[in-house]
């Protein structure tokens, strides 16, 4: 079911209309809810029915055995077990795509048009789930008793696909207790996530990825330098409006339920160095990555600075690795790792304080555009790796930036405008954001429905293609 | 029970407005604090608010179904469906094969009839019988000195435009002809890249100093551009180095302009001289010239040491029976390219140079964009470069070979073909039969109207973004298609060759006996 697009409102539509009435009656919510998760995954593929209840009640009983259990020994063994079966969930999924491709023939032969290979990936589902064992672990958290409320929690709809990463014991909470005053003051900013996100999503992400990203990526010699390098800065675009627009969506849609995710973009082309970025982009898994990957590596607390450098190397190379087992994204990863590392060092250096006080005066605007720009471009020579599709392409395209060669043939009006309004909305001040909620929160409920029914005419009319699947689905 | 009309048009209590987290990435703007504290009325549970924007959304949804001349469509209750439709269109088919080994020879031939390649007139023979004098040179035992094994490679020059040039289509065709045939050289190469998109599979180029013309670059004045439609125009010190994959090569064939006034160039292979090449002559005068190469040489150089000269390219062979399969593309050509951009004469030496025993003719997409050319111009420009062809290489077979699919997207923003695509290959069609060619449908092999829709969206994707350059997997899939094509008509053609010396030889038996 692809967000978004009509199934999934009308979905969410009806799951709305029958949680309410039940909300009075926790184990009847909490089953519509779960109910509600299975479907969605089953969308995808009727194995999930299978592999995400059994992986979910194995951490429920971990995190049983890991609240009870005093032993160091035990309680050692059974978060690894929860880290096995999870990382194991998200390996046999993410990494065995050759394999299931090798089997696919075979399987032809017996089931013809069975597909081995499964549509979405769990990666979402166990770094959420994984949360759970690990904050019971850290004793950051206790375990709930009750099964419905942990099953449903750890596969909860909107965040499957691709997050928020929310973490589960804060997820059991909004979900066991009432969430209708939740609801009830976030039902226009409900509404303005969903009308965002899919306005983003479809007239932004999709339009540029269709009509510009694509191509310059598929066939770079076939454009000038100058319109690759548009390609390239549209594909930054591309990806945050994607991506954040899912979020949005997946936000607004949790609202209307009671609940609350986390925020998981901030303007990150407005970052003014790496780490900056990454307090702005995905936070959810930057988050994540921080807390149970980051922090879990050894030397953190050693004297010797080295080992935070290369803790920030290897988590942002496994942080690569994990989008694909391919140099590309190995390679994104090493340069965002590396850069964090500089940043780190740069910012860490004894004479840093003296330096930052005295040019503090005479730096400002101008300084922080450029760090602004300079972030920005690093950021985009890395997503040259991300999206080519393997270090040949990457390094065809920028060789072929190389070129210098200057036209805009293939750039035209629609394409233009859409990216000024890309660029323009994404450097707009906070305030205006802020404003504009308000002024959609105090319009009356007419004039709020009349504007989501032009919307819904829209998604209807990008529905005869249907919407591009998430860019991070297949993550 | 239900809110009153007032309360759905009347603006949200500040505490509805307020109290919310802003949205992503964003803070939100101060706001008054909340001074509604009256507990919200609520239906069943619901936040009412959100109940009545959404009933009121639905409402608005199914008005356009008052007004049924609005362009508007309204959501059908199949969407409804939809949406609990677990298996969402996916389907299990666990049919039984439905393919009959017993069918009919007559439904055989009916399906033979449908073969994208159509040859009815025989015109590809000669190139048939030239594959099978390589067959059999290739079973057949050498002689002591290993002369005899070895014929003349069976040449095929393929003109296109894009993915020709990028050698998309042709490397796999190639690869495909020389695994069954034998491999005797890559064939023609450019000696610079015109666009960043020309790449020759197994052939990296380098190259300075030379000034290019082409019919679809800047043109040159005399329509001289060679074999590949490329012309090469370099002083003292211009240079060129073609990198070879495969050492395996023995000769190269260089194709130049012989003039008053003309420069010399010389040759070399792994940094040993080749030999010295004189372009000047009285007259202006096509010409090239062979050269062997070492054993196991994988550079091959061209440098210009004196004067001014023009260059068209060069061939790169094997000293083995064999196929070679020039790929001669033209970023952005269609037929007139042949038929009228280069000159007649000079494009005629050309390939009476090259010896081809098929000549391709591969365009159609480029034209598609026109659709009042395609209805006035293609077919005229068609012959014309078909007759242009017959003249220069009478003893060659030609194969019209159609345009692929291609993508554009609608009105209502689906991907469909192309309105002119099926005209500039029924175009093609007619008139390579009339002219008693053969014919290859590249656009009913590759699955007809709409592919690209489907390319488009297969994993991995085999069309790019812009529906209509291959990527190697869809390139592939047509090379093997054009490949699979030609061994088809192959086999007809020893058929044929069979009964034909059965009929010769059976009377004289007959006689005998």
């Amino acid at each position: 079911m692809t967000i978004p697009s009509v199934p999934y409102f009308l979905f969410l539509g009806l799951v709305f209309l029958a949680f309410w009435p039940l909300s009075r009656f926790r184990s009847l919510s909490l089953g519509l809810v779960l109910f509600a998760n299975y479907f969605f995954y089953a969308r995808y593929d009727l194995a999930y029915l299978f592999l995400v209840p059994t992986a979910s009640s194995l951490d429920f009983l971990i995190g049983l055995g890991l609240q009870r259990s005093k032993l160091p020994w035990l309680r050692k063994a059974l978060v690894l077990g929860s880290v096995a079966i999870n990382l194991g969930l998200l390996i046999s999924i993410r990494y065995t795509g050759d394999a299931a491709r090798l089997l696919q023939p075979l399987a032809a032969d017996v089931f013809p048009g069975w597909q081995v290979m499964l549509p979405l990936s769990l990666s979402f589902y166990a770094f959420q789930s994984l949360t759970y064992t690990l904050d019971i672990y850290r004793r950051d958290a206790k375990a709930t008793t009750s099964y419905l409320a942990h099953l449903t929690a750890v596969s909860f709809f909107p965040t499957i696909l691709a997050g928020p990463i929310t973490r589960v014991s804060s997820l059991i909470s909004q979900l066991t207790r009432s969430g209708v005053e939740v609801a009830e003051r976030n039902t226009g900013k409900a509404f303005f996530l969903i009308g965002l996100g899919t306005t983003k999503k479809l007239l932004i992400a999709d339009y540029l990825g269709e009509n510009l990203v694509n191509r310059i990526f598929d066939f770079p010699a076939l454009y000038s330098a100058t319109e690759v390098l548009l390609g390239v800065v549209a594909y930054a675009f591309q990806l945050y409006y994607d991506f954040s627009g899912y979020s949005d969506i997946a936000i607004g849609s949790a609202l209307l339920l009671g609940i609350q995710l986390p925020v998981n973009f901030k303007s990150p082309y407005r970052a003014t160095d790496i780490a900056d970025f990454w307090r702005r982009w995905h936070i959810s898994l930057s988050n994540w990555l921080r807390d149970y990957l980051y922090f879990s590596l050894p030397g953190l607390r050693s004297k010797w600075k080295l080992f935070t450098y290369l803790n920030l190397v290897i988590t942002m190379t496994l942080g690569g690795i994990w989008h694909g087992p391919n140099w590309n994204f190995a390679i994104w990863g090493i340069l965002h790792g590396t850069a964090l590392a500089v940043t780190r060092w740069w910012q860490t250096r004894p004479s840093r304080a003296d330096a930052s006080s005295r040019s503090s005066a005479t730096t400002g605007v101008a300084a922080k555009l450029a760090c602004q720009l300079g972030t920005f471009a690093f950021v985009c020579f890395a997503w040259v790796f991300f999206r080519a599709e393997n270090l040949d392409a990457a390094l065809a395209l920028l060789q072929h930036l190389g070129t210098l060669t200057v036209g805009f043939a293939n750039i035209n009006g629609g394409l233009w405008l859409t990216l000024v309004i890309a660029v323009v909305a994404h450097y707009v001040p906070d305030h205006w954001y802020g404003e504009a909620l308000q002024r959609w929160q105090s319009l009356p409920a007419v004039a709020q429905a009349a504007a989501l029914a032009v919307l819904a005419f829209l998604i209807q009319y990008t529905a005869a293609t249907g919407s591009a699947p998430f860019i991070y689905q297949r993550f | 029970m239900f809110p009153s009309l007032r309360d759905l048009f009347r603006k949200p209590s500040i505490a509805e407005a307020t109290k919310s987290e802003p949205p992503q990435g964003r803070e939100a703007a101060p706001v008054a604090p909340a001074d509604d504290t009256a507990k919200p009325f609520r239906l069943l549970g619901y936040p009412m608010r959100a109940l009545s924007v959404l009933l009121m959304m639905l409402g608005l949804v199914y008005l356009p179904q008052l007004a049924p001349s609005l362009p508007l469509s309204t959501l059908q209750p199949a969407q409804w469906i939809s949406a609990f439709d677990l298996l969402e269109g996916r389907t299990f088919d666990f049919g039984i094969v439905t393919d009959d080994p017993h069918a009919s020879l007559d439904s055989l031939l009916a399906r033979e009839r449908e073969h994208p390649l159509l040859d009815p007139s025989g015109s590809l023979d000669p190139f048939f019988r030239a594959l099978q004098q390589t067959e059999n040179a290739r079973i057949s035992r050498p002689k002591p000195d290993g002369a005899a094994a070895v014929t003349g490679p069976v040449h095929v020059l393929h003109y296109g435009d894009s993915p020709t040039t990028a050698d998309l289509i042709t490397a796999d065709v190639r690869t495909r002809m020389q695994e069954r045939f034998g491999d005797a050289g890559h064939g023609f190469s450019l000696i610079a890249p015109p666009w960043a998109w020309y790449k020759h599979h197994g052939v990296k180029l380098s190259a300075s100093g030379w000034a290019m013309a082409s019919p679809t670059l800047s043109r040159a004045n005399d329509g001289m551009y060679g074999l590949g439609g490329v012309s090469f125009e370099g002083s003292q010190g211009a240079h060129s180095e073609i990198a070879l994959q495969d050492a395996g090569h023995n000769r190269v064939q260089v194709y130049y302009l012989k003039r008053p006034n003309g420069g010399t160039f010389s040759l070399e292979a792994d940094g040993a001289s080749l030999g010295e090449i004189d372009t000047a002559a009285e007259g202006v005068e096509s010409s090239s010239r062979t050269l062997v190469l070492p054993a196991g040489a994988k550079r091959v150089s061209l440098r210009v040491d004196r004067g001014s000269v023009r260059v068209f390219g060069l061939e790169l062979f094997k000293n083995k029976p064999g196929v070679v399969y020039s790929s001669l593309g033209l970023n952005g050509g269609s037929t007139e390219v042949l038929s009228r951009h280069i000159a007649a004469a000079h494009w005629a030496q050309q390939l009476r140079e090259a010896k081809p025993s098929l000549v391709i003719i591969n365009y159609g997409t480029n034209e598609s964009v026109y659709k009042e050319y395609v209805s006035k111009q293609l077919e005229k420009e068609l012959r014309q470069a078909i007759t242009r062809v017959r003249e220069a290489v009478p003893d060659a077979g030609i194969l019209v070979m159609s345009p692929m699919d291609r993508g554009v997207r609608d009105e209502a923003g689906n991907i469909t073909t192309a309105a002119t695509i099926p005209q500039v290959v029924e175009i093609q069609q007619r008139v390579a039969l009339d002219m008693k060619v053969a014919f290859f449908n590249t656009f009913q092999a590759m699955g007809g109207s709409g592919t690209m829709a489907k390319w488009y969206i297969s994993n991995p994707r085999l069309v790019g973004g812009d529906y209509i350059h291959p990527m190697p997997a869809g390139a592939k899939l047509v090379g093997d298609k054009l490949f699979e094509g030609i061994e088809e008509q192959y086999r007809m053609f020893k058929l044929r060759e069979l009964r034909k010396s059965l009929a010769e030889s059976t009377p004289a038996q007959g006689k005998r006996g």
